[in-house]
This record gives structure tokens, C-alpha cells and sequence, in this order.
């Protein structure tokens, strides 16, 4: 149960829930929440699934040598840069989730309080 | 006794008293959930990596690189792909309407208690044979150290299996997790680096083409011996199938407020992602050092290889101490499997979903019976098995996980328009083309039949049976509306 969600049955309790659902702001800062994790999702899955389709589509192109000196295939790079980046879009992920759009709940919910 | 057996002997007792010392006593599904909400980010994705990281997928992954080469590499992607993807697309979805289980989702979503019988049902498949999995590999490990034949083996762990079953509801704590995450992290990390010492050629040499195909040259110019279609369709399951796993999504549920849940879901991201690096390395390393497959061919398919290298690098000592730590990480998932598998079926259905009055069994029996009889198919798999590679079967479990369970989860979550009738024939549909597909395709039908011929030719259906599940869910919830009273899908 998240913290702005998450309190007991009573009468003030409920009252506070329902002005913060209406509350405006709030409203706006849960499309833009939705909107960031389809976006964030979308790269995620694109990124992915095109890696997949080359991978059993043409193998000939990822199982090409990177140059001339290196004899490795492009799979592998590919493959670790992939694991990278998918990383690192998850900490990005994280830290907006955690900072930003905390915060603004955050304030917002002092907003409804006072 | 060898000396294998003796240092085997050594490491692995004192690693499981450690296991079992700092073990709790768990009862319940919500006390297994709440055994880690005193433990900050770091340290539960420590654990939630321990959960994760799976001995399978270590020793079928450099078995596959060493023994097929191409399609090695998509399992070390794909497992770890469907990480981020769980924790944008659901983790923290869930954490905000405030629902732990798949149960509960649907039950809160959809009237009809017959749905969270079918994804109940959907479960039953990935545990039992993810569960065979850990059983195949384990046999092979102790197989190797005592030297005693396989079907006696499987039969050993299969009582020690049953008795965990029927008694002890004892699960690895998180401190438990915690510290096979970090063992088997340095394990790997002190296999690689002696194991590059050895290779004589330089990191660019390593991962060189020619030596690679030298041991399995692409017949036709097939690299693999799936078909692309087939091989897609593995891809789609290997992202799609962790959201299936028990044991792995409670430990999103385990932190105890949001901000913690996700820094925790990032640090196991990167140990995780680490893993499979250190794991595609040393596939390539055993490439270099084992050489020929034909020369590495033994009893256990591809499943030892890792042991193997082990043994050539580190001698007995080092073979005896991989295996050990290997055993407790399996031994481990197994406990919790069989604990959060069957605890779907007795608690999240049974308990809460068949009302009050009508209820003849009593909870706690119809949870061994489940676990039981989990346990007992799963065992009959691992004898079926034992050639397969371990990665393949995890991959299998995970298309029934990516058939079943994530479009009725995605579908509650994401889709206005899925209605009740449309989950419950969508879950039956996608569950029964899984079951057909599995059973006479290769894994099962070959295996029986002997010539390795099967209806079915994909060895993982999940592209298959999943747009079954999606194709049918979408024409119920279109066409199929008999009364709108019940007013189940607008909730």
C-alpha cells in the first residue's frame, strides 16, 4: 500500500482520501506518472524486441566480426550493451520516480492537509 | 569417501547450518512477505538478486554457449530483460492499488471466483516444472561429487522434497538470501578471473567467431537448431515469464514503502545484470578451455560444463566447492517453491476465494496435499528430463507463466474492455494450447516417443499459445455479453 493511500478506516481518513483523488493537481501528476511509465515501457520493450528480431532474423549481421583486428561478433557487444542500457534506463526510471514525482505528491499531499 | 565427496562434505554442511541458523520460521504467505520489511534498499536487493539468481540458469547457460553457442546468448538477455520490465509495467502498479498477489488482482478486478481458479491452475505448470529444473540440476551436481546413479539420486531428493512438503514450512530468510547472493556472485567472479588466466588469447580473441563455430559449425547456415520462429518465440517468453514466479514477485512486496521498494528493485537490476555478464563470460571461457563438445559430452547433456571448467582451473577442491554452493542456492529455491506454489493454490484460492460455509477441507491439508503432489509430477519430469539442458527448462516453465498468468494480469490491470467471461476462457484457452503444445512437442512427446520426432516442433510455445490466450480474451470480451447484470467488468 503506498504512504498517500495507506491509513486507517475512519471518517477523517476517507474525507482526506477523496480530496486528494479530486484534488486537481494530483489528478494531473497521476496522468503525468502514467504517461513517464508507458514511455519508459515503450523504450524498455522497443529495445528489446529489436534486438530479438535481429537476433532470429539475420544472425549473419550479428555474427559479423567488429573489424578487421578483432575477430569478435557484434552479438556480443550488442548483447552486454544491451544489459547496460537496460540498467541504466531503470535507474533513470527510479530516480524520477523517487525524486520528482515524490516531491510533488509530497507536496501536494501538504497541500490537501492544510 | 573421495576427496571430492569430503570437500563437498565440508563446505556444504557448514553452509547449510548457516542457511538453516538464520532461517525463519514461516508459517504463513503473509509472514513469507513480510520477512524483509525491516531491511532497507541495498540490502533487500540483495536478497531479491538471491531470489533471482538462479543455479539454472548459471549452469544451462554455459552449457548452451559451449554446446549450441548461438541461442546460449538470448537466454542470458531474455532472463535478464524481463527484470525492468516487471518492476515499470507492475511492481509498482500493484504497490499503488495496493494488491500483493495475482489473486488478489483478479478477485478485486473480476466477480468471477472461477478466474483465480485458472490462474491458480496456470501456476501449477511453472512451479512444478521450474521445480523439476532445480531437481535435474542438483541431481547431476550430487550425481558428480558421490558418484551414485542418477534415478537413485532423484530419489533422494525427492523424499528430502516430500519431507520439506509435509513438515517444515521452513523458507531461507532474507539474511539466508543475502548471503547466497554475495557467495555465488564471488564464486563467479573468482571462476572467471582464474579461468582467464589460463586462456592464453586476449579479450578480443576470446569471444573470436572461428573458435567459437570451430566446435559447432553452423550446419546449412543455420546457427541454431531452433527455427526463428521458435527462437522469437523463446525471446517473448524469456521476458514475459518472470512475472509468473511466485517466489520472485513476493519480494517486490517485501519492502515497506515504495521509495525503498524501487532503489531495492534498481541495486538487484545491476547484481543481476552483472550475473549474466560474468556468465556470458565464462560460456565463451569455457568455449576456449573445454574445447570440443564432443570431448565434454557426458551423461548430463550440457548441464556440467561449468563444473567442468571448475575442475580443470581449480582441481577437485575448487569443482567440490562450486557444487556445494550450487546445491544450497538450489536446495534454497526449492524450499521456496514449494512453499509460495503451493500456498497460491491452498491460501489465494482455497481460503479466500471458496466462501465460508461450502468449505470441506481444512487449509492446511489441502496445502501439503498441493505441495505434495507438485512435488511428485515435478520429480516425475526430472526423470524424464535428464538429459535436457536446465536453461530450456526454466525457459519452459516460463512460457506457461507468459500464457497464463501475465496476460490475465496485464489484462486486469491495462484493459477496460476485458470482461470476465473473456479472463476466464482467455486464462483456459492460454493454459490448455500451452498443455498441448508442451506435450507433443519435443520435450515431452520426443523425449517418450525416443526418435525425438513430435507434432508440435517448437520447443518453447509461448508466441504460440500466447496470442491463443490474447485472440480469445479479445473475441469473448467483444462478442460475448449474455446479461450485464452481474456488472463484473466495470469495477
Amino acid at each position: 500500500m503506498p504512504s498517500h493511500l495507506n491509513f486507517s478506516q475512519n471518517s477523517n481518513a476517507k474525507e482526506y482520501r477523496a480530496k486528494l483523488l479530486i484534488h486537481p493537481e494530483y489528478q494531473r501528476l497521476r496522468v503525468r506518472i502514467r504517461q513517464y511509465r508507458a514511455s519508459v515501457a515503450v523504450v524498455l520493450l522497443t529495445c528489446y524486441l529489436s534486438f530479438l528480431f535481429v537476433f532470429v532474423s539475420f544472425p549473419q549481421v550479428l555474427l559479423q566480426p567488429v573489424s578487421a583486428q578483432n575477430p569478435t561478433p557484434w552479438l556480443i557487444p550488442a548483447a552486454i550493451m544491451l544489459i547496460l542500457f537496460q540498467f541504466l534506463v531503470t535507474g533513470v526510471y527510479v530516480k524520477q520516480m523517487n525524486t520528482v514525482f515524490d516531491d510533488e505528491l509530497e507536496r501536494i499531499r501538504q497541500d490537501v492537509e492544510v | 569417501m573421495s576427496n571430492t565427496a569430503l570437500y563437498f562434505v565440508l563446505t556444504a554442511l557448514p553452509l547449510m547450518i548457516l542457511m538453516i541458523w538464520s532461517a525463519n520460521r514461516i508459517r504463513t504467505a503473509a509472514e513469507f512477505y513480510a520477512t524483509g520489511r525491516e531491511y532497507g534498499g541495498l540490502r533487500n536487493g540483495l536478497a531479491i538478486t538471491g531470489d533471482y539468481l538462479s543455479a539454472a540458469s548459471l549452469l544451462g547457460i554455459t552449457g548452451l554457449i559451449l554446446f549450441s553457442g548461438y541461442s546460449g546468448l538470448l537466454y542470458a538477455v531474455g532472463f535478464f530483460s524481463g527484470w525492468p520490465i516487471i518492476l515499470i509495467l507492475l511492481a509498482d502498479k500493484l504497490r499503488t492499488i495496493g494488491h500483493f498477489t495475482l489473486a488478489d488482482v483478479l478477485k478485486s478486478r473480476f466477480s468471477d471466483p472461477r478466474i483465480v481458479l485458472v490462474a491458480t491452475l496456470g501456476y501449477f505448470p511453472v512451479v512444478v516444472i521450474y521445480l523439476s529444473a532445480q531437481l535435474v540440476a542438483m541431481t547431476w551436481l550430487l550425481n558428480y561429487i558421490f558418484g551414485v546413479k542418477y534415478e537413485i539420486v532423484l530419489a533422494g531428493l525427492t523424499g528430502v522434497a516430500l519431507v520439506t512438503a509435509l513438515t517444515g514450512r521452513m523458507i531461507f530468510s532474507s539474511r539466508a538470501q543475502m548471503i547466497k547472493a554475495g557467495l555465488v556472485m564471488i564464486l563467479m567472479l573468482v571462476l572467471t578471473m582464474l579461468a582467464f588466466d589460463r586462456v592464453s588469447s586476449s579479450l578480443s580473441e576470446l569471444f573470436s567467431i572461428d573458435i567459437w563455430f570451430a566446435s559447432n559449425p553452423p550446419v546449412n547456415g543455420a546457427v541454431s537448431e531452433d527455427s526463428p520462429l521458435a527462437l522469437f518465440s523463446l525471446g517473448i517468453a524469456l521476458i514475459l515469464g518472470p512475472v509468473g514466479l511466485p517466489h520472485v514477485m513476493s519480494r517486490f512486496f517485501s519492502v515497506a514503502d515504495e521509495r525503498r521498494a524501487r532503489m531495492s528493485v534498481f541495486y538487484a537490476t545491476g547484481m543481476i545484470g552483472i550475473f549474466y555478464i560474468l556468465i556470458i563470460l565464462l560460456g565463451f571461457l569455457t568455449v576456449h578451455l573445454l574445447g570440443q563438445p564432443e570431448a565434454s559430452v557426458t551423461a548430463a547433456g550440457s548441464n556440467l560444463v561449468l563444473v567442468r571448467l571448475a575442475e580443470l582451473i581449480g582441481g577437485e577442491f575448487l569443482a567440490a566447492v562450486l557444487v556445494a554452493i550450487l546445491v544450497v542456492v538450489l536446495f534454497s529455491v526449492m524450499t521456496s517453491l514449494i512453499l509460495t506454489g503451493s500456498s497460491a493454490f491452498s491460501h489465494d484460492w482455497y481460503a479466500r476465494t471458496v466462501i465460508g460455509g461450502s468449505k470441506r477441507w481444512n487449509e492446511r491439508h489441502l496445502h501439503r496435499l498441493a505441495s505434495s503432489v507438485t512435488v511428485v509430477f515435478a520429480a516425475s519430469l526430472a526423470l524424464l528430463w535428464q538429459t535436457e539442458n536446465v536453461a530450456n527448462l526454466v525457459g519452459l516453465a516460463f512460457a506457461f507463466s507468459a500464457s497464463v498468468n501475465v496476460p490475465l494480469l496485464l489484462g486486469a490491470l491495462y484493459c477496460d474492455r476485458l470482461t470476465s467471461a473473456g479472463a476466464l476462457s482467455g486464462g483456459l484457452a492460454g493454459l490448455s494450447a500451452t498443455l498441448i503444445a508442451v506435450i507433443t512437442g519435443p520435450l515431452i512427446w520426443g523425449n517418450l516417443s525416443g526418435s525425438g520426432e513430435s507434432f508440435f516442433s517448437w520447443r518453447h510455445p509461448a508466441l504460440f499459445s500466447l496470442s491463443v490466450a490474447v485472440l480469445v480474451m479479445w473475441f469473448v470480451s467483444r462478442w460475448y455479453h449474455p446479461s450485464r447484470r452481474e456488472g463484473d467488468s466495470d469495477k
